[in-house]
């Protein structure tokens, strides 16, 4: 069995009397290791998956599992544990604590972990070091980002998903961070799940995973995945 | 356009609509609670104003030195147009049969059957009177002992003169206007001072002469408020008009009273000299009449002496023949007695003389037969003695016999022994023998065995050895035959010589062989030969052991048939010697009793002789005693024929004597009947004449007594005269006094206590409007701040700055609107009447008015609209400056930094993680934290002003009368005389009481301008006052000593008196006449009541006479805590002693207080429920704002994997912090206004307790924290189910 593993995921919101199927029916694997990108339009249900991945929302119907455990029948109180040790997040727009230092962000996460990685150890990894004590206020969007992924990184999850963590950077540093990332998945052989509607990255994943109108609409392997440096967009 | 954006804001409201509600609250409250505040005293005013008006309440009373009379009536009515006078009477007396009782001022009903016009009753229970013996009593609960029907009966103050009956029936109760308060009635001059109750009654009853009362009212004076200025400018400008009339009407008052005196004077002079006259010409008639008798009297007196001296005489001589008479009558008892003696003694001698004779002869024949009878014992003895000495001759013998008998036994026994003996030692010689037989019998039994072994093993070695031989035999015959053979086959030749050599040489190696197993066979045979040898040379040695064996067996049978013999032998000895033993104890025992008998005989035989002597002897005895007994007889008889002659001569004697006697005694009894005819005459004589002096001397003294009297009252005439002359001459004018409303001390105090009520409202308020613009600002300005970007988007779409802050002024001023007029509203109604009622235990008032003011109410929503209207500009006015596209950008959040804490390591350090962070968002918030502070501060320091008012009250009732009056009860007195007072002393005692008289009378105190009343205590000693009061200081507990120099008072007495200090001196006031000044020695701690406490001696300096003590102080053997049943038996006791006029117990006077109490709980409760509000609007408002401001943060947390439990703590623990911070700075705010609440509402007779009780501090934490928990729980939940993907999905 795969490491991810998606078997006919339906999520469907009530608004009033109308019913909306943000997923249908999705299935795909993803196995350990791998970069995996999801890439759609707006709306196509991207997001969804990613969040019901990572815990924050339950599916409708269908079941998926991530090494071995079978996340979707899984209570309120063990989803937060397996947000708390499993998963590592990273948003669009950061979602640091405005009032803690990057090293004390960083530090939030750890603080609970079972097994983690210093929070010096992995801001200096990240390139960091020197602004270790500075507030999120007083840093740029990479920096931000890359506190984020400090943050994402340091309590060692087994799965890293990313939602456009690109999407508020500029495109040089927006590189950057997926040369960071990409970086990561390759040393720490971290299996790691992005969206994006960008669909000019997708040459630098190992799967492509394809969404559109809530369904998945292509899954294809690259067997030569391309360095972020050589990809333009 | 308008319509879009009213209907944006309107939908607004409904979206958010606990933010509206927190709004709409708190200005609901801060409103409400002024509001309603501010118009208690109005509406406590109006209350009353609106009972006095309706009850016609008199807006002056004036009283006069000299009464009022019409005139005086008249020319009030005529001083100006609209004054209504109403002329009245009053007496003061006291309830009860007796004097010293309760004191009631009864007041006039002018009309019958009717209300009066003025100071109208409110009828309360019952009706009006319809007959003269008809009364109205007081309603309050002054005198609930009388019901409807009992009868009032009055005494004291010669009430009898002022009123025709002094009994009435009840028939009804009522308030009166006059007095509204529960406290008092004012006072008067008779009894305690003070007042009890009151009554009404027709006025018919009062014989007065003048009116003794003027009521007023004044038309133009009903419409203003009662308590209002002008009110009390009008009254005064018509009080000046009274003055006026009273200037004037004194002056021709005096004058009337003069001249009609002088007439009067002059018709007493006229009639005085008539009297004077008539009186003298009697008084002379008398004396000569008197005269006369006094002759006449003295006349009769002579000729009664001369009568006396003649009856004396007649008496000398009676007396002296009785005298002789009764010589001679002694003489002759005498003589008559000695012969009647003789007489006796003389027949006692014939009969003695006679029973001697009878005596002697019989006892001749018994001496007789007594001499045979000893003849023949004699005889008897002789022959027994013979007996006994044979007796004991044979039992000698006997005895040697046994002896010998005893011997023969001992030896018998010795012997039977030393056989015994032989035989035991047989016995174990047979024993060991037959052992030794037995072990060699073992021995003989092994050999043999042994033996037949040893055989057995030969005859076996025998077989073998034959049977070798036989092989042995059988191989030699072998060899030989095919040696034979061999040879055969040679000679025949049927083999060669080789062949045959070699044959040959096989079989030599076989009979070779075969030797060496001949050679071994007959070693063998050797062997078994020696073993045999050995065998043989065995068996003959146990023969012969056998042998042996056998001879010694039959010895040994020999030897024990010898034992056996011996045995019986032994044993045949052995009971010979047993029946031999037998014969010698019989034969003893035999012995024994022939000895005992002998002895008994021998005894006998003695005993027997001894009794023959003394019969022997007595015998001869008797017979001498006969011979001298009639001799005697001979010589009696001789002397009695003597003295019978004798006695006959003397008895012709003494009759001669009895004649003579009986002739003399005739002789004097007609003597003595001619003496007592004349002594009658005389004393009938004597009678008479004093009668005639006992009626003279009454004529004397009454002449004396009527000219004394007449000379008496003539001078009394001319005294009187006198004095009513220079009285008239020293006439004062009348005296009047106008009292106003203020004199009342109900109005006054229920005026202040309005005010007082205005004062806390002015404070609490305050606070209310300062939290309520804080949440108002905080809530606004999240509000503008979270539609950032509608207010752009609208700005962007080309709204004014107008049209955009109009949808916030609608929301704010809206929620302003309806949180004011419903606070308000509800406001108005609820604070007045929970104030009117909590009062209403001191206040009679028939109704109370709570009409809304809508002024006020207006002005208050004016202020509600514009502190909200304020608060929603500033909070618009920034967002609203900055361009559309800065709006559409998120605003950059709040930088991070960092706080003053970091920067001292030590501390930092050591905070965990999320401490440092919480400590980080204090400071960054710090609007919301103050308001937090504020809020949980505001709750906190209700909660303890509630709970410390209550400490306060019921630290009067718990100092007071537990800690500092420690009397159990007193009885107080009314002239009482000394032995009453020894009466009550003597019974308190027989109930175990420990009593001590004082002195207690309500006075005036004056320091300055400033007066109060108290109550003046005097002790004789220092020690009578430690056992009933403690008096001590309130903050160190120091215990006073009351000295003879110096007072001691309480410390709200000082306070009143403008707080004079130790070594001020202070007047004392006993009347209007007695005053004197006194130092302060010390002052005091006490709640209720004030005391001057003074020392028998000061008050002898001070007031030049002893304490007149009226008041006895007790404590019981129980304490407080003595049954009902013996407190009112004590009670009864002590009423029936005379003078005791009231018996009560410190138990029933805290009941008033109390009652007190009980209202403050509602107040307590008001305050701990709007505490209670106020922090749930405080921090359900502020952790709202704070959790929807940080909700991305709070998403974030989730996200990362915090439990639901970790992200509240996360939230809270900045709440907490706060509330603790706010809860400790609520404690210091409380105090301050605690203090301020209870001198502010504190009324003058009772100082409340200035202590906060433990608990009361524990309990408003607890409450605050409570509270606090509650919101936070409700958080809770609203924390667990925020949306993570929801909060997160986009940035505004």
């Amino acid at each position: 069995m795969s490491f991810v593993s998606l078997d006919n995921i339906t999520k469907q919101y009530r608004m009033g009397d109308i019913t909306i199927n943000a997923n249908d029916c999705v299935s795909f694997d993803i196995e350990q290791g791998e970069f995996a990108i999801i890439v759609g339009p707006s709306g196509s249900g991207k997001t969804t998956v990613l969040n019901i991945l990572g815990g924050m929302d339950t599916p409708t119907s269908g079941v998926f599992t991530v090494d071995g455990s079978e996340i979707s029948s899984y209570d309120r109180k063990k989803l937060i544990s397996y947000r708390r040790f499993d998963i590592g997040f990273i948003f669009q727009f950061y979602n640091l604590i405005p009032n803690l230092t990057a090293k004390e962000n960083v530090e939030l996460s750890t603080q609970s972990a079972k097994d983690f990685i210093p929070a010096e150890e992995i801001l200096e990894k990240v390139g960091l070091k020197d602004r270790m004590d500075n507030f999120p206020a007083q840093l740029s969007g990479g920096e931000q980002q890359r506190v984020a992924i400090a943050r994402a990184l340091a309590k060692k999850p087994k799965l890293l998903l990313c939602d456009e963590p690109t999407g508020a950077l500029d495109y040089a540093t927006g590189k950057m961070i997926l040369a960071l990332l990409q970086q990561t998945c390759r040393e720490e052989k971290m299996t790691v799940v992005l969206v994006t509607h960008n669909s000019a990255i997708c040459p630098m994943a190992d799967r492509v995973i394809r969404m559109k109108s809530s369904k998945v609409e292509e899954v294809r392997l690259n067997s030569a995945p391309s360095p972020v440096e050589t990809i333009e967009w | 356009m308008k319509n879009a954006m009213l209907k944006n804001a309107l939908v607004e409201i409904v979206r958010t609509k606990s933010r509206f509600i927190s709004i709409f609250g708190i200005l609901a409250i801060g409103c409400g609670f002024f509001a309603g505040l501010t118009v208690s005293e109005n509406d406590m005013k109006l209350s009353s104003d609106t009972y006095f008006d309706n009850s016609r309440l008199m807006d002056f009373r004036l009283l006069s030195t000299y009464g009022f009379d019409e005139k005086d009536i008249t020319a009030l009515e005529e001083s100006a147009d609209d004054v209504h006078v109403y002329p009245a009477y009053y007496a003061d007396c006291f309830l009860g049969e007796n004097e010293g009782g309760d004191i009631v001022r009864l007041y006039s009903l002018d009309e019958p059957e009717k209300n009066n016009e003025y100071n109208t009753l409110l009828i309360t229970d019952g009706r009006l009177p319809n007959s003269p013996d008809e009364c109205l009593l007081d309603g309050s609960t002054l005198h609930s002992s009388y019901k409807i029907g009992d009868t009032l009966k009055l005494s004291g103050n010669d009430i009898e003169e002022d009123l025709t009956r002094t009994e009435y029936t009840i028939v009804g109760f009522y308030n009166s206007p006059m007095f509204i308060d529960d406290t008092g009635r004012g006072n008067t001059t008779i009894g305690s001072g003070a007042i009890d109750t009151t009554a009404y009654i027709p006025q018919e009853n009062f014989t007065y002469e003048y009116y003794t009362t003027v009521y007023v009212t004044v038309d133009g004076l009903t419409p203003y408020n009662a308590y209002s200025d002008d009110y009390s400018d009008l009254r005064d400008e018509v009080k000046e008009i009274l003055e006026k009339v009273g200037d004037e009407r004194k002056v021709l008052r005096r004058e009337e009273i003069v001249s009609e005196a002088e007439e009067e004077l002059a018709d007493g002079e006229k009639e005085y000299e008539e009297q004077k006259a008539d009186a003298e010409k009697q008084l002379d008639d008398a004396k000569q009449e008197l005269d006369d008798a006094k002759q006449q009297l003295d006349d009769g007196k002579k000729e009664l002496e001369d009568n006396r001296k003649l009856l004396d005489d007649a008496k000398q001589q009676t007396q002296d023949g009785k005298k002789q008479l009764a010589d001679s009558k002694k003489q002759l008892d005498d003589g008559k007695k000695e012969l009647d003696d003789s007489r006796a003694l003389l027949d006692d001698t014939k009969k003695q003389l006679d029973d001697a004779k009878q005596e002697l002869d019989e006892n001749l024949p018994k001496l007789q037969a007594a001499e045979k009878e000893i003849n023949d014992s004699e005889k008897q003895l002789s022959d027994a003695k013979k007996q006994l000495d044979d007796g004991k001759k044979e039992l000698d013998d006997n005895r040697r016999l046994l002896d010998d008998s005893a011997k023969q036994i001992a030896d018998g026994e010795r012997e039977l022994a030393a056989s015994k003996k032989q035989l035991d030692d047989s016995a174990k010689q047979l024993d060991d023998t037959e052992k030794q037989l037995n072990d060699a019998k073992k021995t003989l039994d092994g050999s043999k065995s042994e033996l037949d072994a040893a055989k057995a093993q030969l005859d076996d070695t025998k077989a073998q050895l034959d049977s070798t031989k036989q092989l042995l035999d059988a191989g030699q015959a072998e060899i030989d035959n095919n040696r034979a053979l061999i040879d055969l086959q040679v000679e025949q030749g049927l083999i060669t010589e080789q062949q045959a050599q070699a044959m040959y040489a096989a079989l030599n190696q076989k009979q070779q062989e075969l030797d060496i197993s001949k050679a071994q066979y007959e070693a063998g045979l050797q062997q078994y030969n020696a073993g045999y040898e050995q065998y043989s040379d065995g068996l003959e040695q146990y023969n012969k052991g056998y042998q042996d064996y056998l001879s010694g067996v039959k010895a040994f049978n020999a030897g024990k048939q010898l034992y056996e013999q011996g045995l019986a032998q032994y044993e045949s000895g052995a009971k010979t010697l047993e029946d031999s033993r037998k014969q010698y104890e019989d034969g003893e025992k035999q012995y024994a009793e022939g000895l005992k008998q002998y002895n008994d005989s021998l005894k006998e035989y003695q005993s027997g002789l001894e009794k023959f002597n003394a019969g022997k002897k007595e015998y001869e005895d008797s017979l001498a005693l006969y011979k001298e007994g009639e001799k005697q007889y001979n010589d009696g008889l001789k002397q009695y024929e003597d003295g019978e002659r004798q006695y006959a001569s003397a008895l012709e004697q003494y009759n001669d004597g009895l004649k003579k006697y009986n002739d003399g005694v005739a002789e004097y009894e007609q003597g003595v009947k001619d003496y007592e005819d004349g002594e009658k005459a005389y004393s009938d004589g004597l009678k008479e004449y004093e009668e005639a002096k006992s009626k003279y001397d009454d004529g004397v003294a009454e002449y004396e007594k009527a000219k004394l009297e007449a000379e008496e009252k003539l001078s009394d005439a001319k005294a009187e005269l006198d004095k009513a002359r220079k009285e008239i001459n020293d006439l004062a004018a009348p005296e009047w006094y106008i009292f106003d409303r203020t004199d009342n001390t109900g109005f006054s105090e229920y005026g202040q206590n309005a005010e007082r009520i205005r004062n806390i409202s002015l404070i609490f308020p305050l606070f209310f409007a300062m939290v309520a613009v804080l949440v108002c600002l905080t809530t606004m300005t999240r509000m503008v701040e979270e539609q950032r970007t509608q207010i752009g988007t609208l700005k962007a779409l080309g709204y004014g700055s107008g049209a955009i802050m109009f949808k916030y002024m609608l929301y704010g001023l809206s929620a302003a609107l309806i949180g004011s007029v419903f606070g308000i509203f509800v406001g108005m109604k609820i604070f007045p009447y929970i104030i009117m009622n909590a009062y209403g235990m001191m206040y009679e008032l028939p109704q109370y008015l709570t009409p809304y003011d809508f002024g006020l109410m207006l002005l208050v929503v004016l202020a509600a609209f514009i502190l909200a209207g304020v608060t929603v500009y500033f909070s618009c006015k920034n967002i609203l400056r900055e361009q559309p596209a800065s709006l559409m950008r998120p605003k950059a959040p709040k930088s991070g930094k960092k706080i003053l804490l970091e920067r001292i390591g030590f501390i930092w350090k050591h905070l965990s993680f999320s401490r440092k962070v919480s400590m980080r968002n204090l400071f960054r918030y710090k609007r919301r934290m103050l308001m937090t502070v504020v809020g949980i501060a505001g709750c906190t320091a209700l909660l303890l002003t509630g709970f410390g008012i209550y400490d306060s009250v019921s630290d009067i009732l718990n100092k007071q009368f537990e800690e500092i009056s420690l009397y159990n009860g007193m009885a107080i007195c009314q002239d009482i005389s000394s032995t009453g007072r020894r009466e009550t002393t003597e019974l308190l005692k027989e109930y175990d009481c420990d009593a001590e008289a004082v002195y207690q009378k309500q006075i005036t105190v004056k320091s300055g301008k400033n007066s109060a009343d108290a109550n003046i205590y005097g002790v004789d000693s220092n020690e009578t006052l430690k056992k009933y009061v403690d008096v001590r200081d309130r903050i160190t507990g120091e215990k006073y000593d009351l000295g003879d120099d110096k007072v001691i008072i309480n410390e709200k007495l000082a306070s009143l008196l403008g707080g004079v200090k130790v070594g001020d001196s202070i007047t004392l006031s006993l009347s209007d006449t007695e005053s004197a000044d006194a130092v302060i020695g010390a002052i005091c701690e006490n709640y209720a009541y004030h005391y001057v406490y003074i020392s028998g001696a000061l008050y002898q300096e001070l007031f030049d006479e002893t304490l007149p003590y009226n008041t006895f102080y007790f404590n019981t053997p129980y304490g407080d805590d003595a049954e009902e049943e013996w407190k009112d038996e004590l009670a009864e006791k002590l009423m029936e002693i005379d003078g005791v006029a009231a018996v009560s117990f410190k138990t029933s006077v805290g009941d008033t207080f109390r009652q007190m109490i009980k209202s403050l709980q509602l107040i307590v409760v008001v305050l701990i429920v709007c505490a209670g509000i106020l922090a749930f609007i405080v921090l359900y408002n502020l952790t709202n704002i704070n959790i929807n401001e940080r909700i991305r943060e709070i998403a974030t947390l989730k996200v990362l994997g915090f439990y639901d439990k970790e992200v509240s703590v996360y939230v809270f623990r900045e709440t907490v912090l706060l509330t603790l911070l706010g809860t400790a700075v609520g404690l210091v705010l409380g105090r301050i206004l605690l203090d301020f609440v209870v001198r502010t509402a504190e009324i003058d007779i009772v100082m409340f307790g200035r202590d906060v009780h433990l608990l009361s501090f524990i309990w408003s934490i607890l409450l605050t924290l409570v509270f606090a928990v509650i919101v936070m729980l409700f958080m809770h939940r609203k924390l667990k189910y925020v949306n993570m993907v929801e909060a997160l999905k986009s940035v505004e």
